[in-house]
């Protein structure tokens, strides 16, 4: 799905289709934290999707989000001592630059970056958020499982 | 804030109905539109209210039925002849439309603006003007003269032809009968009589109007009398002070009662009520007021369209006039063509005539003589403490003539599509009643509906008509109360 395809589902759901609201801007910001939201979770998650490796000697990659697992580097700022190593990393998540861009993330997980943006733009509204909040959070955990993903393991770096 | 709330359990946004769908109080120009009830209008151009106040139609367009070639300064439709008459450059004319042109009957006696007063048994009935000279009278085919003396009021009471000229406090009554007798006799009490009205009270008398069996005379000073009784049990009360009359053509007799203009109150009656005799600021012109009064100059001019149910007024040259519509009793406004200089519609008539630069009009179609206008109208402003959105927009309407048409509140906007309509019903046809399929009464013919989010504090509908006519019955706003 692209981001364009995205914001036409956003708003038909935020009732905006005439573009009264929302501007195109701000929908792409939602959808944006949406993709970061999502991508966090899927670090937390350990998905193997978004797992990179690479050969690490002085610097971090520029798309460095998370390590996987224990590594044996030091890292201050950008810069990192105890190379060179070949380790496996999690990437950060990909923000699309242009309308036409495909979301970075696996369909199943399409509706939860949906349900994200459209949170966000409910509460711009000032309505009611209550129930919706955590019905996400079960849709997304729901999802995980359905993704083969692990129970999340806090202190896995 | 609003007629109805829907609310359900699950519900965690009430959904309320702001609804528009009685407009029965018109435009009022005096309140701010955050304090207007329900059913008023912060602003209403070119709109009728109907009859019972829940209706709104864009006013009918003007048909030229005359264009006349010089510029125009009275219009009287003699129906009794079945003539439109019309004065232009100091002459009368008759409207001809067979040849479309205007048939000069010849020149008026003076310059003033012309007041007409029809006089005469049934079948012969003759037309009396006043310019300013002597009365003129026209039978129906030639212009005569009177010796009246200077006339620039006329008006018949008791059988008698009463005149007032400009500069003068003096009524002259004509001989009892007849038109043409102007002259005084002191043994003959069926003669013409001079009657002061208000003997050194340092005005002129500027209209007579009747109210009920009495004669209401105005001054051009503020005095308001009335002549009560005929020659020679006469007498002359004192009515009111102060009214100040923009003009000679501010006072009009409307139903029992007299209308006038006043510089400072606006609009004001004369009743023949319990309060008869008393002046007082009329509840009918409450909504204008305070806006009429500021802007009366003396140009203003005040009309009864008895064939439309309204009274205009003009309250200084220009293109905007206040119409009272008398049937729900409210006000909204026109923008026309051009200057209004005089509008006419005989109690006998369908039709009401109106004189606009060089052309006479009446009403029919949805253009100005092929130009089309636009009709605006706002309900009150609705504003909430805390923000709201607005969720559903809906218009019911009735499309009346193909033309443009749109709904917009705030940043939302909505179109009116719109058809022309063959408005037939069946109380108002001749079908065979077993055969007729048309409805019984006019039922809303088309909905428009968008469903849009809109956050807001204030809410204020509006329909704006730029050509064809519709009719508005119900607009519906629902909103949703949120946190701010």
């Amino acid at each position: 799905m692209t981001l364009d395809e995205m914001i036409a589902r956003l708003r038909i759901r935020l009732n905006d289709k005439d573009e009264i609201e929302f501007s195109d801007s701000e929908l792409e910001d939602y959808v944006a934290d949406a993709l970061q939201q999502i991508h966090a979770m899927r670090i937390q998650l350990t998905d193997p999707r978004i797992i990179k490796s690479a050969t690490v000697t002085t610097t971090l990659p520029s798309d460095w989000a998370a390590w996987v697992g224990q590594v044996p580097l030091k890292v201050a700022g950008t810069t990192v001592t105890g190379g060179p190593q070949t380790v496996r990393y999690f990437a950060v998540a990909t923000i699309p630059s242009t309308g036409t861009a495909t979301l970075d993330v696996p369909d199943m997980l399409i509706p939860s970056v949906l349900n994200y943006a459209v949170l966000q733009g409910r509460i711009r509204l000032g309505l009611d958020v209550d129930q919706e909040g955590p019905l996400t959070q079960k849709i997304l955990q729901s999802v995980a499982t359905a993704l083969g993903l692990p129970v999340p393991q806090y202190g896995a770096r | 804030m609003a007629l109805a709330e829907y609310s359900k359990v699950f519900e965690r946004n009430p959904t309320s109905l702001l609804e528009f769908g009685d407009f029965s109080g018109g435009e009022v120009l005096t309140k701010p539109p955050e304090t207007l009830m329900p059913n008023e209008l912060s602003y209403a151009e070119n709109w009728d209210v109907e009859e019972d106040g829940m209706k709104l139609v864009v006013r009918e367009g003007l048909v030229a039925v005359a264009a006349t070639g010089a510029t125009i300064t009275s219009v009287y439709h003699f129906a009794p002849k079945n003539q439109l008459l019309y004065t232009a450059g100091g002459h009368l004319y008759k409207w001809d439309s067979g040849t479309q042109a205007g048939a000069d009957l010849g020149a008026l006696s003076s310059t003033g603006t012309p007041r007409y007063q029809e006089w005469g048994v049934k079948g012969s009935e003759i037309l009396l003007i006043a310019t300013g000279g002597n009365l003129q009278h026209y039978d129906g085919t030639t212009l005569s003269a009177t010796t009246s003396g200077n006339a620039n009021v006329v008006f018949i009471a008791h059988s008698r032809v009463v005149i007032a000229a400009n500069g003068s406090a003096d009524t002259v009554w004509s001989d009892i009968g007849d038109h043409t007798g102007w002259t005084h006799d002191s043994g003959d009490p069926s003669s013409s009589q001079t009657l002061p009205v208000g003997y050194k009270d340092g005005g002129d008398i500027i209209a007579m109007l009747p109210l009920s069996k009495d004669v209401v005379v105005f001054k051009d000073n503020g005095m308001i009398y009335r002549i009560i009784g005929s020659s020679p049990d006469w007498s002359v009360v004192e009515v009111a002070r102060g009214a100040i009359l923009p003009s000679a053509d501010s006072a009009l007799a409307l139903a029992g009662d007299v209308w006038f203009l006043d510089r400072r109150d606006g609009i004001r009656s004369l009743a023949t009520t319990a309060a008869y005799g008393d002046v007082g600021v009329t509840g009918e012109g409450k909504a204008v007021n305070k806006i009429l009064a500021a802007q009366l100059a003396s140009s203003a001019k005040i009309w009864h369209l008895r064939s439309e149910g309204k009274v205009w007024v003009l309250p200084a040259a220009g293109t905007k006039v206040y119409v009272y519509h008398y049937g729900p009793a409210c006000w909204t406004h026109y923008s026309l063509p051009g200057t209004p200089v005089d509008v006419h519609s005989h109690p006998t008539s369908a039709e009401t005539y109106i004189a606009i630069g060089q052309k006479i009009y009446n009403f029919g179609g949805d253009t100005d003589d092929g130009a089309a206008y636009t009709a605006t109208v706002r309900p009150r402003v609705s504003r909430e403490p805390k923000p709201h959105i607005l969720v559903r927009f809906q218009v019911d309407y009735d499309p009346i003539t193909q033309g443009n048409a749109a709904a917009t509140v705030g940043s939302v906007t909505l179109a009116l599509p719109s058809s022309n309509w063959d408005e037939d019903y069946a109380y108002g046809d001749t079908d065979v009643a077993s055969a007729d399929t048309d409805p019984l009464v006019p039922e809303f013919r088309s909905s428009a509906m968008t469903r849009q989010v809109w956050r807001s504090t204030v809410f204020q509908p509006e329909i704006v008509v730029t050509s064809g006519r519709i009719r508005v019955r119900k607009i519906y706003l629902w909103v949703k109360g949120v946190s701010s």
